[in-house]
Formats: C-alpha cells, sequence, structure tokens
C-alpha cells in the first residue's frame, strides 16, 4: 500500500465501503502515514461540510402546483398532418409535370429542339489557316511526295543528287 | 403528512397500481411525495430556480405519461425517477443557458419557520456557500456531489443514475471533493467566526 493507492481509497475507507482486507491496509497505512493521515483529515472535514450543506441546496415546498403538472399531462401533442399515399403520389406527379412545364424551355435552343445540340468536335489548325497557306500545305504535300519517291531504293542515284541541290530541276 | 419515498416501499408500489388505473388523487399524492426530492435534484445539478421548475415538471409529466414503462425489478421508483430528471436536466444544461450568478447569489427562499433566527442565518449562510462552491464545478462533478450528499446514494446507485460504472461515479466525487476543499475551507473559518459572535 502505497500514498497514491491509500489517497485513492480514502473516500471509501471513510464511508466503510472498502472491502475488509483493502479497508484494514488502508487503516495500517494512515497509522504510519503523516500526509495520508493528514489527508484522511481533509477529506473528512469537507464530508462533514457537504453533509450538512448540501441538503439545503434547492429545499423548497412544491415550487410547481400539481395541478399545473396535471394539465400538461393533458395537453396532447399535435400529431402532423399526413396525407394518404394516393394523394402524395398524384401531388408528386403534378409537381414533376409542373417542374418539366417550367424547366423545359430553359432547356431548348432557338431551333426549338429539345436538347442542345452536342459540341461540334475541335477544328484541326491547319483547316483553320488562311487560304493562302492552304496552297502552301498543298505545295508541302507534293513536296512531301516528292520526297518519298526521291527516298525511294527505286530512285537512280543521279536524280537524287540532283533533288538534293537547290538549283536542281527534276527531269521526268 | 405524506410518507418519505424512501419509506414504505409497499405503499409507494400501490400508490403506482392507482395511477395506473387512473385515479388523478393517486398522482397527486405521488407528485406531492417526490416533488421535494426532484426539485432539490434539479436546483443543485442547474443552480437556477426557474430551470428547476422547469425541468421538474417536464419530468413529472414524462415519468407519469410512461407510467408503464416502470420495471419495479430492475430498479426502484426512486432511481428511476432520478434518471428521468437527470435527463432532463442534462438537456437543458445543453442548450447552453448561462448561469444565473447574480440570481443565485440573491436567492430568496424561505426558511422553515420553526427555526430560530440564528439557525435560519446560518443555514443561509452555509447554503449560499455551498451553493457557490457548487457553481465552480463541471455539471458532471455537481451531479455526483448533489447525488451522494444530497440524497444519500450510495456509489451504486449513483452509477445507475449517471449512467456509468460504479467506479467513474467514486472517481468524480474524489475528484469533486478535491475542488471543494479549496473552496471550502479559508470560508469554514470565517463561517465559524460568524456563528460565534451572532447574539442571542
Amino acid at each position: 500500500m502505497n500514498c497514491k493507492r491509500c489517497q485513492k481509497h480514502l473516500l471509501a475507507y471513510i464511508n466503510r465501503e472498502l472491502p475488509p482486507r483493502l479497508q484494514r491496509q488502508v487503516g495500517q497505512h494512515l497509522q504510519q502515514c503523516d500526509v495520508c493521515y493528514q489527508q484522511l483529515q481533509e477529506q473528512q472535514q469537507v464530508i462533514e461540510h457537504l453533509r450538512r450543506d448540501v441538503p439545503l441546496v434547492g429545499r423548497s415546498r412544491n415550487p410547481v402546483p400539481f395541478d399545473q403538472v396535471w394539465a400538461a399531462m393533458q395537453d396532447k401533442p399535435r400529431r402532423p398532418n399526413r396525407l394518404p399515399e394516393i394523394y402524395t403520389y398524384r401531388y408528386g406527379l403534378i409537381a414533376l409535370i409542373a417542374v418539366m412545364v417550367f424547366l423545359l424551355p430553359l432547356t431548348m435552343n432557338k431551333r426549338g429542339l429539345a436538347l442542345a445540340e452536342p459540341p461540334t468536335p475541335p477544328v484541326p489548325v491547319v483547316q483553320q489557316a488562311t487560304p493562302g497557306s492552304t496552297e502552301a500545305i498543298q505545295n508541302e504535300a507534293t513536296s512531301v511526295a516528292a520526297l518519298l519517291i526521291r527516298l525511294t531504293p527505286e530512285a537512280t542515284p543521279q536524280a537524287r543528287l540532283n533533288h538534293l541541290r537547290p538549283d536542281a530541276v527534276t527531269t521526268p | 403528512m405524506s410518507q418519505p419515498m424512501s419509506q414504505q416501499p409497499d405503499a409507494m408500489h400501490d400508490l403506482i397500481q392507482q395511477c395506473l388505473k387512473g385515479d388523478q388523487s393517486a398522482f397527486s399524492a405521488l407528485y406531492d411525495q417526490c416533488s421535494p426530492l426532484i426539485y432539490r435534484l434539479c436546483y443543485g445539478v442547474l443552480m437556477n430556480r426557474q430551470d428547476a421548475e422547469d425541468v421538474m415538471q417536464e419530468a413529472f409529466v414524462y415519468a407519469f405519461k410512461n407510467l408503464r414503462r416502470y420495471d419495479a425489478s430492475k430498479a426502484s421508483f426512486k432511481t428511476w425517477l432520478y434518471t428521468i430528471a437527470l435527463s432532463r436536466c442534462r438537456n437543458m444544461y445543453r442548450r447552453g443557458r448561462p448561469f444565473n450568478l447574480f440570481g443565485l447569489l440573491s436567492s430568496d427562499l424561505p426558511a422553515p419557520r420553526w427555526e430560530a433566527p440564528e439557525v435560519r442565518l446560518a443555514d443561509r449562510t452555509a447554503k449560499d456557500t455551498i451553493e457557490s462552491a457548487l457553481t465552480t464545478l463541471t455539471p458532471r462533478l455537481r451531479e455526483a456531489i448533489i447525488l451522494r450528499y444530497g440524497h444519500g446514494l450510495t456509489f451504486r446507485e449513483m452509477a445507475e443514475v449517471l449512467g456509468c460504472p460504479q467506479k467513474t461515479a467514486e472517481s468524480r466525487v474524489r475528484l469533486a471533493h478535491e475542488q471543494l476543499k479549496r473552496q471550502l475551507q479559508p470560508v469554514s473559518e470565517h463561517l465559524v467566526d460568524e456563528l460565534v459572535g451572532v447574539e442571542w
């Protein structure tokens, strides 16, 4: 039995609510330890205060008369108005139709289609170029094809050399 | 004069049976027996007269309406009623109503007429002191002290009412002691001086 354990059981010891063996152990420790014995005296003083004064708290004679309590018992709580299920379904359907009627025009476009047109796919950058550049692209495509011809194994070495020269003129 | 709640459990059982039959006079008798204890419990926990009255009324209305649910084999009627009242008290102070400490200090509960003025003065001073000390406790600790010393419940009964293990009830009382010790010790010496100085 150490001081910490003894002080933990002091209240129960004072009220004789400990098991006999523990009650005896605490008593033996209190005979030997002055600190715990002083704690015991302080606890006893507090208990005396509380036993004498706490019953005074709230001492009164029927602050609420019985008639008031009885009247409160008789008041029946209002039950929420519950419609039959069939009315619930009808009103729900009407509400759904009303929502569709009011919201449907908002979802239509100028052509009167119920659904908006799907977004057009993004236009490639090449197709959006100016007409002038379209010719350049065509020329480039032609040159790419010519390059492929030049790079093919069937092409003659001389033809290849001729094409590599900037001023070379292609001869059929 | 009505018998205290703690005496004559058979009489209490008979009274409850009369209440279940709808006898209004039985309800009135049961209310007269139990209301002082429940009000003291509510006031001790809430430390506010108006709140205590409201909670007490709520507790009795609920208890009387649900009297058929009371099972004597599980708990005594006092414990059952205490549990209901304490639950209502916890609902009240969870709503966040602040303490009216000014109202607490100016409480005007009338003292019994048969007491001498000096006794009444001493009681009033002691009551103010203990109420001021109790307001410094948390609600959980205050519940434990009120049940333990205001109503004489054992730790086992406290555990049933508080809805916690018995060891928890003991530790709450012990913690409340530690806090109240600091509050009560210097005041007690002053109180003794006042009592000695009072003239007959």
